[in-house]
């Protein structure tokens, strides 16, 4: 039986959570949501998804402080991330390799390209490509 | 308890159709910030476009996306030029017909092209492979120079005002970028035209040096490309081929044209050329790659040449190519003071003097290359004698 693969999105922006949702869900994913990094945080270490879509700017903990969080788990340090920031913004390299994440997207963002970076993402996490592959639900 | 479980499914429903249409919003979005990105003026039309059609194409959701344009003013009105992405293939009859209509719709108030047979029958009759359209002009001024045209909407029944709201954007995004493109183009051609007026005038003061300068910029050119450089060195260094005699404007004629040997004074004042030509060139700051070689190209590999008598790898490359590519020419063409060499002396002269006047690397590769090549090139340069709309690397291929 094919594994359904769950993603979770945090914004604190309800409407993003409902655009890329849906998209997701469209696609067959299964995926949850969060209002903020915290939660997030929480609901993370319990569902153990196989992806994360964050926004930045975020209250109480923003994107990178959640991937880094996550990062210092062995529970979840092997979980992929994209991040979503606003137009112009960019993280600096050492940043990025304190966390998981793969790409960033900027706002105003395309669900189409989303959707296809998570597919990426997904795809090739099947066959181990950052040397220590995320905790596996095993069939 | 019914009631308030219908409004929930229904609010559900509401929610997912608000989602869906903010998604689609984002995504034309994406799609404008892209091609405004993307409009950079040394980007050929063509890929412009492929990836603009491409793009469109799937944010509007049909099958095929279309972009008709011509490149100069062309008498009746017709396009030049097309790209598209998808299906179905259309025939040269079947978008002469499209950029008829798309051309007549321009004169209504509603420059849209719009047709279906949804709300009621087609306005005109169509291929039976179109099944419904989009379509808006793309205007230089007043004129129409393009067209963008969507066919076939996907997953709904007809184009909607959004769509062509969103065609519109595009075609304006569109027409800045070309635009701004013919007008680069333009500045260009006119640039390397007064140039070669320049260098004309100069090279006809000898009458044996006529063309000299032309042939000189081509030969460098195609060694350069024999080295892989880029195209902007490339460019540069037919500039510098073009100009590198310049500064003989600051010597008399007299020298210049004598047939016999020069006399010291005489071959002092030959000299100066390269310092006098850098010169007249030093002011000018889009020269600057450009002067360089115009001073250095009678350097010689081992330090015995002029102005400065620079050796090796100091000399810059630019330099040392003209220098190979002035010789060889020099030596292939009549002169005052003696006939051409054929080209197998010229050739041995080359490889006598690699090391010491030329640099060696650059000898080996000009005296392996295809020099048949080379020689029908410049025949054929010879032949188009200085057509105008020939700009960036104006040469090869």
């Amino acid at each position: 039986m094919k594994e359904t693969k769950k993603v979770l999105v945090v914004d604190d922006e309800v409407h993003i959570l409902h655009v890329v949702s849906l998209k997701l869900r469209n696609a067959g994913y299964e995926v949850i949501t969060a209002p903020d990094g915290q939660e997030a945080l929480e609901i993370a270490q319990v569902e153990l998804p196989d992806l994360i879509i964050t926004d930045y700017q975020m209250p109480h903990l923003s994107g990178l402080e959640l991937c880094q969080r996550l990062k210092q788990h062995p529970a979840t340090q092997g979980i992929p991330a994209i991040m979503l920031t606003a137009r112009g913004f960019a993280l600096d390299d050492a940043a990025l390799a304190s966390t998981g994440i793969q790409r960033c997207l900027h706002k105003p963002f395309s669900p189409r390209q989303v959707l296809q970076e998570a597919e990426e993402i997904l795809g090739a996490v099947s066959t181990d490509v950052f040397g220590h592959g995320p905790v596996v639900i095993s069939d | 308890m019914a009631e308030s479980t219908i409004s929930c499914e229904e609010r559900d429903r509401e929610l997912e159709a608000l989602s869906h249409s903010l998604a689609q919003s984002y995504e034309e979005l994406d799609l404008l910030h892209r091609i405004s990105d993307r409009m950079t003026v040394t980007q050929e039309p063509e890929e412009f476009f492929h990836n603009l059609c491409q793009d469109l194409k799937e944010v509007l959701e049909v099958s095929k996306l279309l972009v008709l344009w011509n490149e100069q003013e062309i008498p009746e009105n017709s396009f030049s030029k097309v790209i598209s992405s998808g299906e179905p293939e259309l025939s040269t009859t079947d978008k002469e017909l499209l950029w008829q209509r798309i051309l007549r719709q321009a004169d209504e108030p509603s420059k849209v092209l719009i047709d279906s047979n949804v709300d009621g029958p087609y306005r005109h009759q169509w291929p039976t492979l179109i099944r419904n359209l989009a379509g808006v002009p793309i205007w230089r001024g007043e004129k129409v120079m393009g067209a963008l045209i969507a066919l076939n909407k996907m997953h709904k029944a007809d184009f909607d005002s959004l769509d062509t709201k969103l065609l519109m954007s595009v075609a304006n995004e569109s027409a800045v970028y070309l635009d701004n493109f013919r007008l680069f183009k333009d500045l260009q051609n006119l640039l390397l035209g007064v140039l070669r007026a320049l260098t004309s005038s100069i090279d006809a003061k000898d009458p044996y040096t006529c063309g000299h300068s032309e042939r000189v910029a081509l030969i460098s050119c195609w060694l350069a490309k024999q080295l892989s450089l880029r195209d902007i060195e490339i460019h540069n260094l037919y500039l510098a081929g073009l100009l590198h005699d310049v500064g003989k404007i600051g010597v008399s004629e007299a020298v210049l044209c004598k047939p016999g040997e020069l006399v010291e004074q005489e071959f002092e004042q030959i000299c100066k050329h390269p310092r006098i030509g850098a010169n007249i060139l030093g002011s000018i700051k889009q020269m600057d790659e450009v002067t360089p070689a115009v001073l250095t190209h009678h350097e010689h590999f081992n330090g015995s040449g002029y102005p400065q008598g620079l050796r090796g790898q100091n000399i810059p490359l630019s330099g040392r190519i003209i220098m190979l590519a002035d010789s060889f020419d020099a030596m292939t063409s009549d002169r005052t003071y003696r006939k051409a060499l054929p080209r197998s002396i010229a050739l041995a002269e080359i490889r006598r003097f690699s090391g010491t006047q030329f640099d060696p690397q650059l000898a080996e590769i000009f005296l392996n290359s295809d020099l048949d090549d080379l020689t029908e090139q410049l025949e054929t340069a010879k032949d188009k004698q200085h057509t105008p709309g020939i700009a960036y690397a104006p040469i090869m291929n």
